[in-house]
């Protein structure tokens, strides 16, 4: 093998050139005496003041990213909580005509408030008319809805509305999404029609109208 | 008790202490070594003072970290590990300096007859490489090339055979050994 000249060749020119070692010792640090200075003693083992500073330091930095964990936490739930709350108060309908006193409670701890044409209805707030009012609901797809008296009415979005107690009847402007009405009794379901729901305290739902309207399904939320 | 007659753990404490003589001592039987890796490891267009400054580089930085030695008789695998890391960052600095253009001259090997051989061997992986430097370049028997890179014998044999199969193929030459 080391006879072959590229081998021999390759083999001296990767000799160690004469003097490196006195080359190396040279660069090295020496003391007064001529010896070498000793390299450094390998790191001993970690006091127990090291370990104490080094955990503390772990623990603060631990605090502080769950602080800020938390924070975030707290940020996204309450943004969340807030659009859901905001989505919930946004207005679905309009008051477009009014005849007597009918009413709304906006909040639950604050009382009534007597609607005025040109108020606007949130989802989840029951509206109520008494004996001898009347009123008229328009909404932004073009429905229109007409609350008898002796009624109450909670809008759910856009296209439904619970009808708890009375007459409501309905103009429902054609569209791909099903306006659904929802009593105690069962629900009803259209894409496009005028239909009248009745509430009767002896009767069940009774849905008329001069379209094809879905019977009346047993409603769940009405069961005990 | 010469200092010829010492093992590398009692140089190795000797040189602790600051015994200039005992690091001379271990700077001799390893630099055979150091420069076979070095030269191997830099390839062909490495000039001669490029090698001889991986291999001091490797020594002082040895020197340096010789208290954190835990084992002394080991010190040869340790050193060759140094070695190897700093061929390493001389190939790193190297392709850093390539990228302005080397004038011709100092690109020139020493030795124009082995400069293809140090090229191919330089394109070897790392493993196969420091096998056949060691053996081939250095012209330690496998058994030698085992105790100092901590390896099996075996490994190192087939680490060796493998390397030259490559080196066959990178130099097309039927006479490789």
């Amino acid at each position: 093998m080391t006879d072959d000249p590229i081998w021999t060749a390759a083999s001296e020119a990767s000799k160690p050139v004469p003097g490196f070692s006195e080359r190396v010792l040279g660069r090295l640090p020496k003391t007064s005496t001529g010896r070498l200075v000793p390299p450094p003693p390998a790191p001993g083992p970690r006091t127990r003041e090291a370990m104490e500073r080094d955990l503390l330091r772990r623990r603060r930095y631990l605090r502080l990213w769950g602080t800020a964990a938390a924070a975030a936490l707290l940020l996204s739930c309450g943004t969340w909580a807030f659009g859901v709350w905001i989505r919930s108060r946004l207005p679905l309908a309009e008051v477009v005509a009014v005849e007597g006193n009918p009413r709304i409670k906006p909040l639950p701890w604050a009382g009534f408030h007597l609607l005025r044409k040109g108020d606007k209805i949130p989802a989840g707030t029951p509206v109520l008319t008494r004996e001898g009012d009347l009123l008229r609901l328009g909404f932004p797809d073009g429905s229109v809805a007409d609350l008898g008296p002796g009624s109450r009415l909670t809008l759910a979005a856009r296209r439904a509305a619970f009808l708890d107690q009375g007459r409501v009847w309905v103009n429902a402007a054609k569209d791909e999404r099903p306006w659904i009405l929802e009593t105690p009794e069962g629900s009803v379901l259209t894409l496009g029609t005028v239909f009248t729901v009745t509430l009767d305290s002896d009767f069940p739902a009774t849905p008329s109208g001069d379209a094809a309207t879905s019977p009346a399904t047993p409603n769940p939320r009405s069961a005990p | 008790m010469a200092l010829d007659d010492l093992d590398d753990a009692a140089l190795v404490r000797r040189s602790l202490a600051g015994e200039a003589e005992a690091f001379a001592m271990l700077i001799h039987r390893h630099e055979r070594r150091i420069f076979a890796l070095a030269s191997a490891g830099l390839g062909g267009p490495a000039r001669r003072a490029d090698v001889e400054d991986c291999a001091q580089e490797s020594l002082l930085a040895a020197y340096r970290g010789l208290g954190a030695l835990r084992d002394p008789g080991e010190f040869g695998p340790w050193l060759l590990g140094i070695a190897k890391n700093q061929i390493r960052q001389s190939l790193k600095r190297r392709g850093r300096r390539r990228e302005g253009t080397l004038p011709e001259d100092l690109q020139a090997p020493d030795a124009p007859a082995g400069r293809d051989l140090l090229e191919a061997l330089s394109r070897l992986p790392e493993p196969e490489r420091e096998a056949v430097a060691l053996r081939h370049l250095a012209g330690q028997a496998p058994a030698e090339i085992a105790q100092a890179l901590g390896l099996p014998d075996g490994t190192v044999r087939s680490r060796i055979s493998r390397g030259l199969e490559r080196l066959r193929g990178i130099l097309g030459k039927e006479r490789m050994p």
